[in-house]
């Protein structure tokens, strides 16, 4: 529903602080440090407070914030970082690893979960994190990324692929399912 | 569909992304092929295992509260908002009067709300990172000069540290307050542990001012050279805000070479 009117100071900060859990966790997710996720947080309640009259569906607030947090974070990562890069263009073909679900599902591989979702290229993070944790739309996560939506299908497939590479790595290393690969 | 999708169809199918018509085909061959399924079955573990890293953080309070004082819990727009529907049924002088006076309450309460509501961040910080450590630091040195380098390549205005006379810095981390990034150096003067932030100056030539009994805490603020400066501690203010003045005036002492 679009909005008649410009939301006021207040009425914006109060519809924000319905995500603010949302907004810290995915903050989290990305960082991986409690303060910065705090810093992005409130960085883009201000950014939002200040172009709130852009908010055209309060409805749509959400992806609207998660958009400016992302691109605070990966302002604030591509000046501190130096930037994985990726062979976008590259085929993606992956082989299912055997004994890899029963892992995954039974906990023992939560750590090694949370390190291969580090080693991913920053968008193809944000893709996954919002595919799999927020549960959005390719839509929606291109609406956030400000991506076309194939962008988002091959980021997301991507890190999928690089994820179940290094969780098959993991694995072997462990001796679980050795020799499986096929 | 008799070859086997490509890896990105499979991973768009494991979200409901398959277009209706290619969905059918693709299922079709998945049931026939064993290695399309198990990779199917794999990437739904690999959707559920994500999903289940992700531990469930919330928001702290301290972050609540710091987010909620960025808008005044009763604008002045909302009063005039109020203003403007009252006008509608009341008599012209009857809301003219309600106007005036209703306009003087809501401007003499947004300016309170806003000062205290900016002191109290002040505190706040000082409690939660200076006294408490819930914070790390973003720089740990006793060298002012590091710490003031620090700053100075990580906030896009120029920090120039005052010397507070007899104190001892010991790092600093950067915050947000009252919507301006700001630079926070801790510093020892005595057994006292004091807060001192820098800040780009909102409100250019507003003089000096000291508010004691803060939450216990004295809070001094200056501003000099398009820096705004507040120093928080446990010290009457007198006393804070003249080490703020030494350390300020040091600073523009021409031999120092800030000018």
């Amino acid at each position: 529903m679009p909005s008649a009117e410009p939301m006021t100071e207040r009425e914006f900060v109060d519809m924000a602080m319905a995500h603010v859990n949302r907004l810290t966790r995915f903050a989290r997710r990305l960082c991986g440090d409690a303060d910065r996720a705090d810093d992005f947080v409130q960085e883009t309640f201000i950014e939002g407070l200040k172009r709130r009259a852009d908010i055209r569906d309060p409805s749509r607030l959400l992806p609207w914030l998660l958009r400016i947090l992302q691109t605070h974070y990966l302002q604030d990562h591509r000046r501190s970082e130096r930037r994985l890069h990726l062979l976008e263009s590259a085929p993606v073909h992956i082989e299912p690893f055997h004994d890899l679900e029963q892992e995954i599902l039974g906990g023992g591989f939560s750590d090694e979960v949370e390190v291969a979702l580090a080693s991913l290229d920053e968008e193809q993070r944000i893709a996954v994190l919002l595919a799999d944790v927020e549960g959005f739309s390719y839509e929606e996560i291109a609406d956030v990324m400000g991506s076309p939506i194939g962008t988002v299908r091959s980021r997301v497939a991507r890190a999928r692929a690089h994820l179940c590479e290094k969780l098959g790595t993991a694995a072997r290393e462990r001796g679980i399912g050795g020799g499986n690969r096929r | 569909m008799t070859t086997c999708p490509d890896f990105e169809a499979i991973s768009a199918d494991v979200d409901g992304e398959s277009p209706p018509e290619a969905a059918a085909a693709l299922h079709a061959h998945v049931e026939g092929c064993d290695r399309c399924r198990r990779q199917r079955a794999q990437l739904l573990v690999l959707k559920a295992g994500i999903r289940g890293s992700v531990p469930d953080h919330h928001a702290s309070e301290a972050l609540r509260r710091k987010l909620e004082a960025l808008a005044p819990a009763s604008s002045p727009s909302s009063h005039r908002a109020l203003a403007r529907r009252a006008l509608r049924w009341a008599l012209p002088a009857a809301a003219a009067l309600l106007v005036v006076v209703g306009g003087g309450i809501a401007l003499s309460r947004w300016s309170r709300v806003g000062r205290e509501s900016f002191e109290s961040q002040l505190v706040g910080d000082h409690i939660l990172n200076a006294l408490n450590h819930e914070k790390p630091l973003h720089v740990v040195s006793d060298d002012p000069a590091v710490v003031e380098k620090w700053f100075q390549d990580n906030v896009d205005f120029g920090v120039s540290l005052p010397r507070l006379p007899g104190s001892r810095v010991t790092g600093g981390r950067l915050c947000v307050l009252g919507g301006r990034r700001a630079a926070l150096t801790f510093v020892d003067v005595g057994d006292h542990r004091l807060s001192l932030f820098a800040m780009a100056d909102g409100k250019a030539g507003a003089g000096p001012r000291c508010a004691d009994g803060v939450q216990g805490f004295s809070v001094c603020r200056r501003s000099a050279r398009g820096i705004e400066y507040a120093l928080v501690g446990d010290l009457p203010g007198p006393e804070l805000d003249r080490l703020l003045a030494d350390g300020i005036a040091g600073r523009a002492d021409p031999r120092d070479g800030h000018p």
